[in-house]
């Protein structure tokens, strides 16, 4: 040790005894302390990384899981277009734009459609970047929806002249996340592109 | 100074304690994510093992292909086929000791199908006579299939409902029962009518021509032909030596060999009751026949009169049907014509079949159409010509426009000249193709109730349940 340190000790005779006294120079508590500060900083800044990371990945789950519950569920509507009685004339898609599907399905076959589940419109609202199904919002903070038709003779459009000629439906989804990924300093994209062929469109 | 130390730890301690609680909720939330991830797999998976198990139900429902499943009772309400395992099979309603109930083993383990004959409200069993469902018995049942598919846990059922065809007599865009010959530089393709216009060359390449002969050089090719198809020889015929290529000929399906030859049995005239008879002798004007049966010794059109069809008209000829210099028959919207010739039909002039209205003859004599047609509809199975000779006959088509049509006249030898497409199909005992009009075969047709033998089945519904 660096320091030694001396003390008087009074008695019948004196003597002075010379008494060692652990203790630290302020240069060593400034290394010590200067150290700590480093470690600390380090192990401050691996938590702010995995707090970042944790964050980029639950933006990343979250809106993998929203968006593809979504899909499932356009999906599953639109496939079921043009179901309908024997005989019946009805044309499965109702209305078909770029950003805009009616989907008339008569599931309960009597021959006409009723209800929010025969007739299913989706819909992009691109001011508040919303997807909606019949009026509702079903998903935020949406990008692009996107349909394009594959028609009965195999070109595609995104504007069917004849909505009885349309066969397959190819849709394209893509959702930012719901914040601002903290590893990137930017919104997270997501595109998710399918081919819908209803079954009944062609019967 | 001790002090510092435990500060230092006690941070640290703090910093690891909370970044194994992120490292766990990361694990958990990844744990959740995969969870869900492999669920959605395991749902399409199931979903693509039940519409396999659809496909394989329609498959084996058609006779004459491998692990067929017979329907033996057409008529029978209660007759049931299961496809898959015993217990899969059971939890579809398979009973082993009711002897209406048919087991098979599916060809994929992942699915189990059930098939059944659609009924009414009194349980009689249903036929689709090819505009709406009918109790009249017919070869062309209607069945329900219950298809569940499933992979792990997850489990999806579709239902389907499936009529049955008959084979259709149209069933080539060319077929000469002895003999086909094409000249010129001509192509035959397909499209499908039910789906719109005819799109564009070889667009679809089921064009395909054929013949029963097994002989040498009978179906022979010359000039600059394309056969967006194939080209078809008689059973145990050997296609290089029926057939004679000569020039640029392209055929994109190859050359195959029938494996059993194409049934060339005639249709018969429709039998009629009681006939009021008429006399159709126009030289200018018009005559109007309204629904019902007429009968007429002949029938004689000159100049321009036209002859009008409203409602179902059938007229039968014993004599000859002609029209000379530019009549017009004009079925109208809705109307049916069935016209019965005896003797030759000559047709000059215009012949107009509307929207909806469709104008079948059936002839035992010559038939030579000269003139040009409007089909409002473009639809090849609205105007049918029928060759009912049982020895021979001629069929000459000369039209001056496109023609949307078919032909199937087994004894007769048909031949074009004609410069203009046609779009059907052309049965004959003989087929010459001289002029350069190109067959674009109407694979509508093909599904055409001609009441021949049972074919495909073609689905009519689709739903997914769960």
């Amino acid at each position: 040790m660096g320091f030694q340190g001396y003390q008087l000790i009074a008695g019948s005779r004196r003597e002075i005894i010379m008494k060692k006294q652990a203790g630290f120079t302020l240069v060593e508590l400034s290394i010590v302390l200067l150290v700590t500060m480093i470690l600390l900083g380090s192990l401050f800044g691996f938590y702010v990384s995995q707090i970042h990371s944790f964050r980029s990945q639950e933006l990343t789950i979250n809106t993998l899981q929203n968006s593809r519950i979504v899909m499932s569920v356009m999906t599953k509507d639109i496939r079921m277009a043009g179901y309908k009685p024997s005989g019946s004339s009805m044309v499965g898609v109702a209305q078909a734009t770029p950003a805009t599907l009616q989907i008339l399905s008569d599931k309960n076959l009597d021959g006409s459609i009723s209800g929010a589940s025969e007739d299913v419109i989706y819909s992009f609202d691109v001011n508040t970047h919303t997807v909606s199904r019949n009026g509702i919002p079903l998903l935020d903070n949406v990008e692009l929806l996107s349909f394009v038709y594959t028609l009965d003779d195999g070109s595609t459009t995104q504007t069917p002249g004849n909505l009885s000629k349309i066969r397959k439906i190819n849709l394209t989804l893509r959702v930012l996340s719901s914040d601002i990924d903290p590893l990137t300093k930017d919104y997270k994209r997501y595109e998710f592109i399918t081919d819908i062929t209803p079954r009944n469109l062609p019967l | 100074m001790r002090t510092d130390k435990g500060f230092t730890l006690v941070v640290v301690l703090l910093v690891v304690a909370m970044i194994s609680i992120l490292i766990g909720l990361s694990s958990a939330m990844l744990d959740k994510d995969l969870r869900l991830a492999s669920n959605d797999r395991f749902t399409k998976q199931a979903f693509i093992a039940a519409e396999n198990g659809v496909e394989e139900a329609r498959g084996r429902l058609q006779a004459g292909t491998s692990n067929t499943v017979p329907d033996a009772t057409p008529g029978d309400p209660d007759w049931k086929a299961f496809m898959g395992t015993q217990s899969k099979c059971q939890e579809l309603g398979y009973d082993s000791s009711n002897p209406k109930h048919f087991r098979y083993d599916a060809l994929n383990a992942n699915f189990a199908v059930r098939v059944s004959h659609k009924v009414d409200a009194s349980s009689k069993v249903l036929y689709w006579n090819g505009a709406a469902e009918s109790t009249t018995p017919s070869s062309r049942n209607i069945y329900l299939i219950t298809s569940n598919g499933w992979n792990s846990t997850v489990s999806k059922t579709i239902r389907a409902e499936f009529r049955r065809t008959s084979i259709s007599v149209f069933d080539y865009a060319l077929f000469g029962g002895t003999r086909l010959t094409m000249n010129g530089a001509v192509y035959t393709d397909s499209y499908n009518s039910k789906n719109g216009a005819w799109p564009s060359r070889g667009f679809y390449k089921n064009g395909n021509i054929g013949t029963n002969s097994t002989a040498s050089k009978t179906l022979t090719l010359t000039g600059t032909e394309t056969i967006y198809g194939s080209v078809a020889v008689g059973p145990g015929g050997n296609p290089a030596v029926v057939e004679s290529l000569t020039g640029s000929i392209n055929i994109t399906g190859g050359s195959i060999v029938e494996v059993n030859a194409k049934d060339m049995t005639p249709q018969s005239a429709p039998v009629v009751g009681t006939a009021t008879p008429v006399t159709i002798n126009l030289n200018s004007g018009g005559q109007t026949l309204t629904g019902g049966v007429y009968s007429a010794s002949s029938v004689m059109m000159n100049g321009s009169p036209t002859l009008t069809i409203s409602g179902n008209v059938t007229l039968v000829v014993s004599g000859n049907f002609t029209m000379n210099g530019t009549p017009i028959v004009d079925v109208t919207p809705g109307s049916s014509f069935t016209l019965i010739v005896n003797g030759s039909t000559l047709f000059n002039g215009s012949t107009k079949i509307q929207d909806s209205a469709t104008f079948n003859l059936y002839a035992n004599g010559n038939v030579t159409l000269n003139g040009n047609q409007t089909a409002t509809n473009q639809d090849p199975s609205k105007f049918l010509v029928w060759g009912t000779n049982p020895t021979s006959q001629n069929i000459t088509l000369n039209g001056s426009s496109q023609i949307y049509g078919a032909v199937y006249a087994p004894n007769a030898a048909i031949t074009f000249n004609g410069n203009q497409d046609l779009f059907g199909s052309y049965i004959g005992k003989t087929i010459l193709v001289n002029g350069l009009g190109n067959i674009h075969y109407d694979e509508a047709l093909g599904l055409l109730n001609t009441g021949g033998l049972p074919g495909p089945c073609v689905m009519s519904k689709w739903t997914e349940s769960n």
